[in-house]
């Protein structure tokens, strides 16, 4: 009784629309065809063939590139804020003054909407302009020419530090209540006996941590290869195409979709990408599985 | 450890702390701080705000002293032999014209006394001050102005005026702003305080208006001075004929001259002296053809200014102040100058090998004397030798925070309306599904049914699902249920509201399922021991118990809503954009216009902001009780 308008809701908005999303992978749904909607005409595996077997088709330009900077990014990513979140936990987990306001202000970032970081950092990444060029070149001078950020290379490090410094506080934010959840008596008595700082860390705080790393892996991982607003508004003045050093599944997805007005293959990729999602948070749940249901 | 030793670790740690927490702040505080500068400072690369260039652009003589006007709206009235300023104000005012409204008599050596200044400016409009006082007597807001052209003037980006006019016709004051997409020129009236766009003139048509000059001898004559050329002008301005057939103006381009004429200045025996490029000329009105060439050296620079006193015209560039006799009558011939250099005070700070001679407006006095200004409020008078008699420098205007970023992006851009969308959304979309996730967690939380663990694995397997997956179906599901039913989904809040309170519902379930899970039974055991329904105890007992639950997960659900931009961008047309959607179009539309950017961001960001402050403990409790339970 009280499932019913939730379960309407879902089915009308999440499961049908869903469905038929894995049923548009099968259609010949291109420009002229949209309008048909799902009476396409029927084709088969030949979308996924396209995407996966024919090297030649203009579907797989940039799609290679995109899966490994999305990789690429996924990790750096998770594994960057993570990091920086630990530590950042850590220090604020100690008593000083005004600890409360530096947590605080720490969280700031991650407030700030992401389409906003994307246009911020594109502003910041700029290469004569840019507060970074200046910073780096000319006050600090650690390099001799300006570098530019957002052609080639580059661009992959343009999108991943904006994300790390968006999304490292969520983490510290969760970390730091994990910590607060640890005794204080555990680490005393673990002084009397003996322990260095370091060995307590390991020992203690360590293991009481993992699971607050396994959401948070989690998390960054649906999170990240989903990233889209960043992107997309860094590059081209918003109308984004960021090049082969710094496209992401999302905007290679969205691009091909609704610029090129696509959605049978559009629709076939979107069904493998979940494909790949579910298996990877299969084995996520398999390896933090012990971590997750009572130690 | 030794107790020294840790207290001092202690110390760094802190320090590191709040170095961190100060470099991990810094791209916000650019973003606030360039959305309060000027895109030019920007562009150039400079980091403080650079003090305002206040030029000299407009010197007259008063019985009291000389009144000097800057391009920042600086004034100063000045002392006649020493050049100090007697009083000063600042207007802070963009692209500044001057018209002083001096009494037909006085005596002619001390200058004629003045009964008003009127100051126009792309910011603050057309004000009118006393002359001697420096006082503000009235203001005439710059809406004002646009009310008049209502549609016809779409926009007006203070920071692209390059420059304004104004000068008197009559009992009317007409006026133009150097900017392709005014509309023309405007004529203000000073008794009655009305503006009235001048008919016959378009900037569209016409070109963009670079000066407008007043013929001396005849006062329905009007000379502007556009982009495409020299156009007469004739017609009566007043207050009511607007509409009168009878008084419409009529519009001639003069021909034979170069064209984008700058700077006219009128010349006695209808001659018009202009400068085109970095020539200066002067022009018969009634020959239609150029009279001279004058004659200047390479390197001169800009024509910055024309004057015409006694029988001599001054051209002001960056050698100084030239004064030409008055030999220009139908000969294309060299005539005889001579080079006034001025004795322009070093600034502070600046070099003395770079000290400007660039003259951008000069005073020459009936007594032979001539006062210039110059670059960054320098002043120097001159005798009739070219001898210094003194040389003083204005007050320097004040630093100036960029406000009008705001104005423009609020006036320009449809930024109002997309607040106000996103908004109306964000706000709706909360409610919407909190309401269904509370109802959804309660089940999943206490009650039994068939299926519950596949409902609540379905509800956490739908956040693996790309974006993308819903959009693509949902898209073509609106668009053919419009046509099916006739009514419009796609670009209508509902659409876009629905769409988004499915996206965000599974996720709500599953956090508020926790918090359903941690209230006691007890509570709607007697709940329903006092006799109430199972609804009745949900929507009295439960929700306010779990209410804290609720606000952090729907003020998430909230800042959620606001950050997503792809849904937004396909399911919303021009009447409903969202804040993303609006701010990527305007990225794409206006390149490099970064000061407006961040001035868009920073906008963005503050309600999420005051949000987030405003809920700050649930937020944190909320979501960090959820994943620590977990």
């Amino acid at each position: 009784m009280f499932l019913l308008p939730t379960v309407i809701g879902m089915l009308l908005l999440q499961a049908i629309p869903i469905l038929q999303g894995l049923y548009l992978g099968f259609l010949r749904s291109r420009k002229d065809m949209l309008i048909k909607y799902l009476s396409a005409p029927w084709a088969g595996l030949e979308n996924y063939r396209e995407i996966l077997f024919n090297p030649d088709s203009a579907i797989r330009s940039g799609l290679g590139d995109a899966v490994r900077n999305t990789i690429l990014y996924t990790i750096i990513v998770t594994i960057g804020t993570l990091t920086i979140g630990t530590v950042a936990a850590l220090m604020v987990n100690r008593e000083f003054r005004f600890r409360a306001a530096a947590r605080t202000l720490m969280l700031f970032p991650w407030i700030v909407p992401t389409y906003v970081v994307g246009l911020l950092w594109g502003f910041l990444w700029q290469r004569e302009v840019g507060l970074v060029n200046i910073i780096l070149v000319d006050w600090l001078h650690l390099f001799h020419d300006k570098i530019t950020w957002l052609i080639g290379p580059n661009t992959l490090w343009a999108i991943i530090i904006p994300t790390i410094w968006r999304q490292w506080p969520f983490s510290m934010l969760m970390l730091l209540a994990g910590l607060q959840g640890i005794p204080k008596d555990v680490y005393e008595a673990a002084e009397i006996d003996g322990a260095n700082p370091w060995q307590s860390f390991w020992r203690i705080t360590w293991p009481l941590l993992k699971p607050v790393w396994a959401i948070l892996i989690l998390h960054g991982l649906i999170f990240n290869v989903y990233s889209f607003n960043i992107v997309i508004m860094m590059f081209g003045n918003g109308a984004g195409y960021p090049g082969k050093y710094g496209d992401l599944l999302m905007t290679d997805l969205f691009r091909n979709s609704f610029q090129m007005w696509d959605f049978g293959t559009g629709a076939a990729m979107s069904s493998l990408l979940m494909l790949a999602m579910m298996s990877l948070v299969f084995i996520w749940y398999r390896i933090f599985r012990d971590q997750l249901t009572g130690k | 450890m030794q107790p020294k030793r840790r207290k001092f670790l202690g110390r760094f740690l802190t320090a590191l702390t709040w170095f961190l927490v100060v470099v991990h702040l810094i791209p916000i505080a650019w973003m606030v701080y360039c959305g309060f500068k000027d895109n030019q400072e920007i562009l150039s690369g400079k980091i403080m705000p650079g003090r305002r260039h206040n030029d000299i652009v407009f010197l007259r003589e008063l019985p009291e002293g000389f009144l000097s006007g800057g391009v920042d709206g600086s004034l100063s009235l000045l002392d006649k032999s020493t050049l100090h300023p007697i009083r000063s104000k600042n207007l802070g005012t963009f692209a500044t014209s001057y018209w002083l409204d001096e009494t037909a008599d006085g005596p002619a050596t001390s200058g004629k006394s003045a009964t008003a200044l009127w100051v126009l400016s792309s910011n603050h409009g057309l004000q009118e001050i006393d002359p001697v006082t420096l006082s503000v007597r009235r203001a005439f807001a710059i809406s004002k102005i646009a009310d008049v052209y209502g549609n016809d003037w779409a926009t007006l980006w203070i920071n692209e005026v390059s420059g304004s006019d104004i000068t008197r016709m009559g009992d009317a004051l007409v006026f133009s702003f150097r900017i392709p997409t005014y509309p023309g020129f405007t004529a203000f009236f000073p008794a009655s305080g009305k503006f009235q766009p001048a008919p016959g003139y378009s900037n569209k048509a016409n070109g963009q208006v670079q000066g407008l000059i007043n013929d001396q001898d005849s006062p329905q004559d009007l000379f502007i001075a556009s982009t495409s050329g020299l156009f007469k002008w004739h017609g009566k301005i007043s207050a009511s004929g607007n509409g009168d057939a009878s008084e419409t103006p009529t519009l001639k381009l003069l021909r034979g001259l170069p064209a984008s004429p700058e700077k006219p200045c009128w010349i006695p025996h209808r001659r018009i002296a202009m400068a085109a490029d970095a020539r200066a000329y002067v022009y018969g009105i009634d020959g239609d053809s150029v009279l001279a060439w004058l004659d200047r050296p390479a390197g001169s620079g800009k024509v910055t200014t024309l004057d015409y006193v006694k029988n001599r015209l001054w051209v002001g560039d960056s050698r100084g102040a030239t004064a030409w006799a008055d030999t220009f009558v139908g000969v294309l011939t060299n005539t005889q100058s001579e080079l006034f250099k001025p004795d322009f005070p070093n600034l502070p700070g600046r070099d003395a090998d770079l000290t400007s001679l660039r003259v951008t407006c000069m005073l020459p006095r009936v007594n032979g004397d001539i006062l210039l200004g110059g670059p960054d409020g320098v002043l120097s008078l001159l005798d009739g030798t070219g001898k210094s008699i003194a040389s003083s420098i204005t007050p320097p205007p004040p630093f100036y925070i960029h406000w009008h970023n705001y104005v423009d992006l609020w006036r320009n851009i449809d930024f109002g309306l997309y607040l106000k969308n996103s908004f109306i959304v964000c706000i709706s979309v909360m409610f919407l599904a909190m309401l269904l996730a509370s109802l959804g967690g309660y089940a999943l939380a206490r009650y039994n049914f068939p299926g519950k663990n596949m409902f609540g694995y379905s509800v956490l397997a739908t956040q693996m699902v790309p974006g993308i997956m819903l959009l693509l179906p949902l898209y073509l599901m609106f668009i053919s249920f419009s046509r099916a039913t006739g009514i419009i989904v796609k670009g209508s809040y509902g659409g876009l509201i629905l769409t988004y309170a499915a996206y965000f519902v599974p996720f709500s379930i599953w956090i508020l399922r926790g918090f359903f899970a941690s209230l006691p039974k007890e509570l709607e055991e007697a709940a329903l021991v006092d006799g109430c329904g199972p609804f009745q105890a949900f929507f009295r007992i439960i929700i306010p118990s779990a209410l804290p639950g609720i606000i952090a997960t729907g003020v998430y659900v909230f800042l959620s809503a606001w950050d997503e931009l792809m849904f937004a961008w396909v399911l919303t047309d021009e009447k409903t954009y969202t804040i993303p959607v609006g701010i990527r179009l305007f990225v794409g539309n206006f390149q490099n216009r970064y000061d407006l950017m961040m001035a868009a961001a920073t906008v963005s960001t503050l309600p999420v902001m005051v949000l987030f402050f405003l809920m700050q403990k649930h937020i944190v409790s909320g979501l960090t009780a959820g994943a620590v339970k977990e």
